[in-house]
């Protein structure tokens, strides 16, 4: 290869060189942005709140007319301006007249209605008190005759005694004071009197359960129906409840002396300060008391506590269910009918052990009875309470459905369960009470029979014959003493349930109520008849709205929409959320409007309100002065907020935003590259003290107030894009 | 028989050649390659990816791709390029000018101490740069020349090595011409003119080769005394390149080979003699 060829080549090589560098270079520069820069300025930032809205009244009014009447006639139109006390419309007088009349019908019926639930009212207080009084007569009655019964019981067996008596007179074998026969009747006696009043313990026990579930029901079912008056009926209940347990531990304990009742029942009495003892009110007590001081009462009864534990404590420890009841009372048939006819053949002997044994344990038995009933009446109250309770409970956690049955078992149930304690102990007291009776006269019939089978033969059977009678007497007797009980039990839950109060009958006010409301509706007929059925405007306003119509009925709404002109006019129109950060109360805004772009200045907000459904729009509302803008018309709001001077103040189209929403600026920055000396845009992170809607003002610090800002530039500039600064 | 035998010994030299010319096979196949691929087989040295680096002549999908970027993207590389074409022909137009009296001066005239000159030529033109680059730096910042062109240009003009090249080449002219130029009339610089520089062309052009080559490749003067990136040569263009543009390193490699390959292949015969000349210095 010559040179010459060589020459031609490198100088063609350079020549291409030279063509890619001016290519490349245009290349190049054409991917660099022309940014324009700017100072950053000192100066306000002004916000700019503009807004269109309308001009309305500040207050409507509704002209309603009674509902159902023809319209006659419309004197008005929407749009148009009344005067207070003009005509807006016309109703049909023919038609009202009808319904005045047919009112009036409708009220006299309404009046007879009235006067018949008034009548029917006074009728069933007047029943209601009759069958109280019936119940109370009942009661008085059963007592009473139950307490004939018992003092003839009494004195057949009084009969029988002195006929007994008579005869063994007559016969020399009168059994000598203090001796054997006489200490075994005695005891005899007295155990019969403890059986009779434990019987009646029994009744009362059985009878105050019943009462506590019966209440208990009732409260359930109360508190369910009148969830607000459950607390205060309960303690009423509680508290009859508890009298009515009073007045009848009175009236069988015989601390009352007010009935004739009481006269021949059971009387406590205490008896040298060592013990109560329980008697009846005829011969036998004396002989009881003979007894007593021949045995040591006092030691016997700590003996016996001792041995048997404090009362209170026993009735807890032992725990009856009602099903043990039942066996309880049928296995007392039994004894009954075995003591009946159990044979008389036992020896001397064993009467003996036997009458010290039932004698001794005899006065404990009734002292324990005696703090029982005491306890009773507290233990009762207690249980009242409980059982009250339970179904108040209920009722708080504010369920009102009337209890299901399930429920109310399971209430009755726990009543139940809380007396079961009672009624055991009661129970296990007729028992034993019963069981010592029949032991007693078990002595007493074999000590009789030893004694005649040593007599003669005659002698022998007419004693044993009216002895049989003093017997059938003494029993008589009892189960009279019983049945008192019962009967005072009996009608008394009569006297109760006829005290119960009638369900609430509320239909006679409920039609005087009826009644007053149609003679409100007459008058106001009457009225519009007066007006002859015409109906004014009551203010000066504007016609906004007509729902009636010539020949169609009146309807209860609202018949003419105005608006109340007297009240004045105010402008209000819709902003955004961030107009709303500038614009507040009592701010002095400008309106414009009206044909001839009327401009009201220096008006104040008056109020600036959230929208309801949405959040990013608020209302202004501004009040307009009388006769400048009309009802209706459109206007234009304009308000203007200057903040503070700022030092630095840039362009809003400086600012931009990165990923994570923090503010930066661009400045440019030269540095030195193989290009020479080149401009790249460089990221400066600011904080936004304010900006409106053309500029944003900075905090000082990161950027100077004579550093260029890139304000715009022709393609998308970031940090570190090469740019070139437009001339 | 003769043919297979002088087969035989080409065969090695073959082998031989195309090793050595590996590197402009690796250059150009590289210029051609896709980015892709290029990672592919660089990335364990210029990457960090694991494995070896590995290489293929021929490339799966051939591409001017990085030729066109360097050629219309870069105007970097142009920058550069035309600062080396400043740097090395000012040079070579310096060593020209005060190489070549001075090595005719050496050869051709005596004067006392010219011995004395003549060793301290050798002895500078034996140190290396490293040796030289601070003097020269407190000449040229005590100068003010720090940071132009005139840094790199103004020590390579006054190297001593085109001196002592040419040194070799006027020497060698026998004094018998120059007695006849001086009896026809001829005075000392139409001696010069007329007769050295003829006469010595060959040494001038092998040094001026010389002088391009190390010049186009110099790289540690431009790196001590260029701060400003500007005015950079294209010798420091490669050392920017990274492993996303390894493709366009290839293609500036290519081109920046290519004035010099000019060079070189103009005055190859005279280069051979210069080199022979410079082997014979020592």
């Amino acid at each position: 290869m010559n040179r010459g060829k060589l020459g031609k080549i490198a100088v063609l090589f350079l020549a291409v060189m030279l063509l890619f560098t001016v290519l490349s270079r245009a290349a190049d520069q054409a991917g660099v942005a022309v940014v324009t820069t700017e100072k950053p300025e000192n100066k306000m930032i002004t916000h700019d709140v503009k807004a269109t809205g309308k001009v309305v009244q500040k207050q409507n009014q509704a002209v309603v007319t009674e509902p159902d009447q023809r319209v006659k006639a419309i004197y008005v139109s929407q749009g148009q301006q009344v005067k207070k006390g003009e005509l807006l419309f016309e109703l049909d007088t023919t038609q009202l007249e009808e319904q005045i009349l047919k009112q009036q019908q409708e009220m006299e019926k309404q009046k007879l209605q009235v006067e018949d639930a008034r009548s029917q009212k006074d009728v069933s207080a007047r029943q209601k008190a009759s069958s109280q009084a019936g119940a109370a007569e009942q009661y008085s009655l059963s007592v009473n005759e139950a307490n004939v019964q018992l003092s003839r019981a009494q004195q057949q067996l009084e009969d029988a005694k002195k006929e007994l008596e008579v005869f063994r007179k007559s016969n020399g074998t009168t059994p000598e004071t203090g001796g054997v026969e006489e200490t075994l009747e005695n005891t005899c006696q007295e155990k019969s009197d403890a059986y009779v009043l434990a019987q009646q313990e029994l009744n009362q026990v059985e009878w105050k359960i019943e009462n506590a579930v019966n209440t208990a029901l009732e409260n359930a079912k109360n508190a369910a129906s009148v969830n607000q008056l459950a607390g205060k009926k309960t303690p009423e209940t509680e508290g009859s409840l508890e009298n009515e347990n009073i007045s009848y531990g009175k009236t069988y304990a015989g601390e009352n002396d007010g009935t004739s009742a009481d006269d021949t029942l059971i009387d406590i009495e205490p008896e040298d300060g060592t013990a109560s003892l329980w008697t009846m009110e005829n011969t036998y007590t004396q002989s009881a008391g003979e007894i007593l001081e021949e045995v040591d009462t006092a030691g016997e009864a700590d003996a016996w506590i001792a041995a048997e534990g404090e009362p209170g404590t026993e009735k807890n420890e032992i725990l009856y269910s009602a099903d043990t009841l039942e066996l309880i009372e049928d296995d007392n048939n039994v004894t009954a009918n075995t003591e009946s006819q159990l044979p008389p053949t036992e020896n001397a002997a064993e009467p003996i052990i036997s009458l010290e044994t039932n004698a001794s344990s005899a006065l404990p038995e009734e002292t324990d009875l005696d703090l029982i009933i005491s306890d009773d009446n507290a233990d009762q109250t207690d249980n009242s309470n409980n059982n009250i309770a339970a179904p108040e409970t209920g009722t708080e956690d504010g369920t009102k459905q009337p209890p299901t049955q399930a429920e109310l078992d399971q209430i009755e149930k726990s009543v139940r369960d809380s007396y079961r304690q009672e009624l055991s102990a009661a129970q296990k007291k007729v028992e034993t009470a019963q069981k010592e009776k029949e032991e007693a006269e078990s002595a007493l019939a074999e000590y009789q029979q030893e004694k005649l089978s040593s007599a003669d033969a005659r002698n022998a059977q007419s004693e044993k014959q009216l002895l049989a009678n003093v017997k059938t007497a003494q029993q008589a007797y009892e189960d009279a003493a019983i049945a008192v009980n019962k009967a005072a039990v009996t009608a008394g839950r009569s006297v109760q349930e006829a005290g119960i109060p009638d369900a609430s009958n509320s239909s006679d006010r409920s039609n005087e109520i009826t009644y007053e409301q149609m003679e409100l509706a007459l008058k106001k007929l009457e009225k519009l008849k007066e007006d002859k059925g015409k109906v004014y405007a009551e203010a000066d306003g504007v016609i906004m709205k007509i729902n009636i119509s010539t020949g169609e009925k009146t309807t209860d709404t609202t018949a003419i929409l105005m608006a109340d002109t007297s009240k004045g006019y105010s402008f209000t129109a819709d902003i955004t959320k961030e107009q709303e950060e500038y614009i507040g109360t009592g701010d002095m805004v400008t309106l414009t409007g009206g044909t001839k772009d009327q401009k009201l200045e220096e008006l104040p907000v008056e109020a600036v309100t959230a929208d309801e459904e949405d959040d990013s729009v608020y209302h202004v509302t501004v009040q307009i002065p009388e006769d400048t803008f009309s009802i209706g018309m459109t206007a234009t709001m304009d308000f203007s907020k200057k903040s503070e001077t700022y030092p630095i103040s840039v362009p809003l189209s400086a600012l931009h935003l990165d990923s994570k929403n923090q503010a930066y600026v661009l400045i440019p920055q030269e540095y030195d590259s193989i290009m020479g000396t080149e401009i790249k845009a460089l990221k400066i992170g600011v904080t936004v003290l304010e900006k409106n809607e053309s500029y944003a003002a900075l905090a000082e610090g990161a950027l100077s107030g004579q550093q260029e800002v890139i304000v715009s530039s022709d393609k998308a500039v970031d940090d570190g894009s090469r740019v070139r600064i437009a001339e | 028989m003769a043919k297979l035998v002088k087969g035989m010994v080409y065969l090695p030299l073959i082998l031989l050649a195309a090793l050595i010319c590996f590197p402009i096979f690796f250059a150009i196949s590289g210029v051609v390659m896709s980015n892709w691929e290029l990672k592919e087989y660089l990335g364990p040295v210029l990457g960090g990816m694991d494995g070896m680096a590995s290489w293929s002549l021929f490339p799966k999908s051939p591409t001017l791709q990085s030729l066109i970027e360097v050629l219309m993207d870069s105007p970097q590389f142009f920058v550069m390029f035309w600062n080396s074409i400043k740097i090395s022909l000012c040079i070579l137009a310096g060593q020209t000018l005060f190489g070549v009296p001075a090595a005719w001066g050496l050869a051709r005239f005596s004067f006392p101490g010219r011995n004395a000159v003549l060793t301290l030529y050798i002895v500078l033109m034996l140190m290396p740069f490293q040796v030289l680059m601070l003097p020269q730096y407190l000449v040229l910042n005590g100068a003010g020349l720090l940071d132009t062109h005139w840094a790199v240009i103004l020590p390579a003009v006054f190297s001593t090595f085109p001196v002592f090249i040419m040194y070799r080449f006027f020497s060698s002219i026998p004094e018998e011409i120059l007695e006849a130029a001086r009896i026809d009339g001829a005075g000392s610089l139409r001696i010069f003119l007329h007769v050295g520089i003829p006469l010595g062309a060959a040494g001038i052009v092998s040094s001026g080769i010389l002088g391009f080559l190390e010049s186009w490749n110099m790289i540690e003067q431009p790196m001590t005394f260029l701060k400003t990136k500007s005015l950079w040569p294209l010798s420091l263009f490669l050392p920017e390149i990274g492993l996303a543009d390894v493709g366009v390193g290839f293609a500036a490699a290519i081109l920046m080979l290519v004035p010099a390959l000019l060079i070189f292949l103009s005055g190859q015969e005279y280069l051979e003699q210069g080199i022979a000349a410079a082997a014979l210095k020592g």
